[in-house]
C-alpha cells in the first residue's frame, strides 16, 4: 500500500480535464476554489482541484486532499467515511421511443447516498474508479502540507540534507576547502537552520574523517522519515541541484561530468530527466547573476525551465524548495518570479507581497519615465534578496569562527590526564595536538570562507549597483543637467566610467556611450547617487535633454 | 643536513630548521604537568610559520619531524640529536630562540631552567652570551 497523497497526485489527471495538481495550481483558481468550497483551514494540503466551470473560474468542481474530497454542491467526503462508490447508467426510453442514458455516480457515506449527476469536464466512470481505489486500496488517510519549503521542514531533515552535501565536498580530496565551506554556509542560511542544528553541522564538519562519515543511505533515510511522501521527489531533485551547484562553483567548471552524483544517482532515485532538470536549474540561476538579463529574458528562461520541469514530471517549485543556488531563499525566488506573473503556487502570500511591491514601484517609475531601469526590476529585486542572504551568512560565519576559537581554547590536557606518567602524557598530547591542528586548519578555511562570501557579497552589490546607472548614457541629457559650473565635477566623474562602443541597433551600427566593465562598487554607488541627485531619470529632465539635443542639431545645421 | 646516524628511525630526517624547532619544543614542553601544553605547541607552530613561511594552522615537514622525534625520544636523546645536527653558530641561534620561548611569559620555570642549562652545557655556550641574551630578550618583552 502506497501513500495516499502520492496516489492522488499521480492519478487524479485521469478523472477528466481541468485538473490542476499542487504545487502547479494557478493561484487565482486555487483561491477561488478555496473560497467557494470553504477550504481556508486546510488549503496547504490541497493536492489537486478539478475546475468544473465552463469559463475556468474554478469555484465549482472538486478539491482533493490526502484525507477528503470536497464537491461544491455535495460538500465534504472524508475517504474513511465513504461506504461505496458506484458508477451507474440508467437506460430509459422517452415518449418518442428514443433511448436515453442517465449516467451518474452514487456515493454512500454514513448510510446516506449522494447522486453526482451533471459533472462538467468529468469522466464519471474514471472518477468512480479513482475513488474506489482510494477507499479500497488505502487505510491510512493523512493530509500533507503541499506548500512547504525545506526551510519550513524539520531540522533533522535539514541536517541530513546538509550532511550529504558535506560528504560530497569531503570525499573527493578528504578536505573541505574555503570555497566549499562558503557554499555550505550559504546553503545553511537559505535553509534557516536553528542554532542547535548549526552547532551539530559545525561539529560534523570539524570532526569529519573517512571513518566517521554519515552514510548517504542513512542520511536519505532520515530525509525520508522526516518528510512527507509527496515532497520526497522534490527534495531529491533539490538535493541534486544543490550538489551540482557546489560542484560547479567550487571546481570552477560547468562540466556535467560529476562523479559523486553519477555514483549515487540510484540512491537518490532520480531519473535522467530529473537530473537534467537539476543541471538546467543551476545553469539558469547562474545566468540570472552573470548575464545582463532584463525582465523579459528572465521570464523567457523561467518559462523554458518550467516547460522542462513539466516534461520531467516535476513542478518548477520542486527545484526551488531549498531556494535558488545563487543565494535566494525559496520565498525570494517565488517572489521574484511572481513579479513576472509566474506563479509557482508556493508560499503564495509572499509572492503576492512581491507583486504589490513591484507594481507600485513600476507605477512610480512609469510616471517618472525611468523605464530604462524599470525593465531590470526583477533582476534588481532578486539581487537585493541575494545580498540580504549573503550578509546573513557573513554574520553566521563570524559566529562560527568564534565557536572554533572557543573549541581551540578548550583543547587542553585535563587534570586527570596530567595524573598519568610522562610517557602517557606524551601520547595524550599527540592526540590533542592533532585535534588542535585540525581545528586550526578549519579556522583557517572558515576565515577564508568568510572572505569568499564577503567577495561574493561585494560582487552582488556591484551587479545591483550597476543597475542604478544607465547602461547607455544620454550624453546630452547629462550635459544639460551638469551645465552649471558647480555641477561640472559630476559630469567629469560620470563620463570617465563610460566608453564609446559600436553596437547593433535595428541592424545598424551605432556609436553609443556604454557603461564600462569592472567599475568598483564604491564608484558605482557614487554614480547612482549622482544620477539620482541630478534627476537624470526624471521625465522633465529627459525632455530637456531631448530639447537640448534638438537645439544642438539646429545649431549644427546653421553653424 | 640529514642525520640518519643520530636517529634510530629510518623515516625521520631532521634538518637544521627541524633541530632548532626540536630544541624549542623541548623548552616549550619542559613541564609535562603543565595543562597548557597544547597552547605551548601553538607557540612553536608560530615559530615554524616564521621559519618555514607556512600559513599558521599548517605545519612544515621540519615541524612534524621535530614533533615526532620529541614524542619518540627522551629529553637526553633529543639533546644529543640537536647537538649533532647544529653547527656552533646555529647552536647560538637555537639557544636564543629557546631563551625567548622560555621567557615569553616573563617567568623562568624550574623545568625550563633545567632544559636551558642542559642545552647551554652540551652546546658549550659561554655564560656571558647567555646573560646578554637573557637581558636583551627581557628588554624586548618589556617593549612588546
Amino acid at each position: 500500500m502506497g501513500n495516499i497523497n502520492l496516489f492522488i497526485k499521480d492519478n487524479v489527471k485521469d478523472i477528466g480535464s481541468g485538473v490542476y495538481i499542487a504545487p502547479d495550481i494557478p493561484e487565482k483558481k486555487l483561491n477561488n476554489a478555496i473560497k467557494a468550497m470553504k477550504c481556508e483551514g486546510f488549503y496547504e494540503s490541497i493536492l489537486a482541484i478539478q475546475d468544473g466551470t465552463v469559463f475556468g473560474k474554478s469555484d465549482e468542481g472538486f478539491v482533493f486532499t490526502g484525507e477528503k474530497m470536497i464537491h461544491h454542491k455535495h460538500g465534504e467526503f472524508i475517504y474513511s467515511e465513504i461506504d461505496s462508490v458506484e458508477y451507474k447508467e440508467d437506460v430509459s426510453v422517452d415518449k418518442n421511443g428514443k433511448e436515453k442514458i442517465d449516467e451518474y455516480i452514487l456515493i454512500s457515506k454514513n448510510g446516506k447516498s449522494y447522486k453526482f449527476g451533471f459533472l462538467y469536464n468529468i469522466d464519471k466512470e474514471a472518477l468512480a474508479d479513482f475513488l474506489n481505489k482510494i477507499i479500497t486500496e488505502f487505510e491510512d488517510y493523512k493530509e500533507e502540507n503541499q506548500l512547504k519549503t525545506i526551510s519550513e521542514m524539520s531540522d533533522e531533515l535539514k541536517i541530513a540534507y546538509l550532511q550529504v552535501i558535506i560528504n560530497m565536498t569531503y570525499v573527493d580530496d578528504q578536505e573541505i576547502d574555503e570555497k566549499e565551506l562558503a557554499e555550505i554556509f550559504l546553503l545553511m542560511t537559505r535553509l534557516k537552520l536553528d542554532k542547535e542544528s548549526r552547532f551539530k553541522i559545525r561539529a560534523y564538519i570539524t570532526e569529519i574523517s573517512m571513518d566517521n562519515l554519515q552514510s548517504i543511505e542513512n542520511s536519505l533515510s532520515i530525509i525520508k522519515d522526516n518528510s512527507e511522501a509527496s515532497h520526497y521527489q522534490s527534495l531529491m531533485i533539490s538535493l541534486a541541484k544543490d550538489l551540482i551547484n557546489i560542484h560547479f562553483s567550487t571546481k570552477d567548471t560547468m562540466d556535467r561530468d560529476f562523479k559523486f552524483l553519477d555514483d549515487n544517482r540510484e540512491l537518490f532515485e532520480l531519473s535522467d530527466a530529473e537530473i537534467d532538470l537539476a543541471y538546467e536549474t543551476v545553469e539558469n540561476d547562474y545566468k540570472l547573476l552573470k548575464e545582463d538579463l532584463d525582465d523579459n529574458a528572465i521570464k523567457k528562461n523561467a518559462t523554458e525551465l518550467a516547460a522542462k520541469a513539466a516534461a520531467a514530471g516535476a513542478p518548477l517549485a520542486a527545484v526551488y524548495i531549498s531556494g535558488s543556488v545563487i543565494g535566494m531563499s525559496a520565498a525570494g525566488i517565488t517572489s521574484g518570479l511572481a513579479t513576472l506573473g509566474m506563479s509557482m503556487g508556493m508560499t503564495g502570500g509572499l509572492a503576492v507581497i512581491g507583486i504589490i511591491g513591484v507594481l507600485s514601484y513600476k507605477g512610480v517609475k512609469h510616471l517618472t519615465g525611468a523605464n530604462e531601469l524599470d525593465k531590470y526590476k526583477t533582476r534588481e529585486l532578486m539581487l537585493h534578496e541575494v545580498i540580504k542572504q549573503t550578509q546573513k551568512t557573513v554574520s553566521l560565519i563570524i559566529d562560527d569562527i568564534n565557536y572554533i576559537v572557543g573549541r581551540l581554547n578548550a583543547v587542553q590536557l585535563s587534570e586527570e590526564d596530567l595524573k598519568n606518567d610522562n610517557e602517557n602524557i606524551k601520547k595524550l598530547l599527540v592526540s590533542k595536538h592533532a585535534e588542535n591542528k585540525k581545528l586550526m586548519k578549519i579556522l583557517q578555511f572558515t576565515q577564508r570562507a568568510l572572505k569568499v562570501v564577503d567577495t561574493k557579497a561585494d560582487n552582488y552589490q556591484n551587479t545591483a549597483d550597476r543597475l542604478q546607472s544607465p547602461k547607455i548614457l544620454d550624453d546630452e541629457r547629462l550635459k544639460s543637467l551638469t551645465a552649471e559650473p558647480t555641477k561640472q565635477p559630476y559630469y567629469d566623474f560620470i563620463i570617465v566610467n563610460y566608453e564609446m562602443k559600436t553596437v547593433d541597433v535595428d541592424d545598424k551600427k551605432v556609436e553609443q556611450l556604454m557603461i564600462k566593465e569592472n567599475i568598483k562598487t564604491s564608484t558605482l554607488e557614487k554614480m547612482a547617487e549622482i544620477f539620482k541627485v541630478l534627476g537624470y531619470f526624471d521625465m522633465d529632465n529627459i525632455l530637456k535633454g531631448k530639447a537640448s539635443e534638438g537645439l544642438n542639431k539646429v545649431k549644427g545645421f546653421f553653424g | 643536513m640529514g642525520v640518519f646516524d643520530t636517529i634510530d628511525s629510518d623515516e625521520i630526517e631532521l634538518t637544521m630548521d627541524g633541530a632548532i624547532l626540536l630544541s624549542v619544543m623541548t623548552v616549550a614542553l619542559a613541564d609535562l604537568k603543565d595543562k597548557d601544553l597544547t597552547s605551548e605547541l601553538m607557540g612553536v607552530m608560530f615559530l615554524d610559520a616564521k621559519i618555514n613561511y607556512v600559513e599558521f594552522g599548517n605545519t612544515s615537514e621540519d615541524y612534524d619531524n621535530a614533533f615526532k622525534v620529541w614524542t619518540e625520544y627522551s629529553f637526553d636523546g633529543c639533546l644529543h640529536i640537536v647537538n649533532n645536527i647544529l653547527s656552533d653558530e646555529q647552536k647560538l641561534t637555537a639557544m636564543v630562540n629557546m631563551i625567548d620561548f622560555a621567557m615569553a611569559d616573563e617567568e623562568l620555570g624550574n623545568e625550563e631552567k633545567i632544559v636551558l642549562n642542559a642545552f647551554s652545557e652540551t652546546f658549550n655556550i659561554d655564560d656571558d652570551f647567555i646573560e646578554i641574551a637573557f637581558k636583551i630578550i627581557a628588554i624586548k618583552n618589556t617593549i612588546y
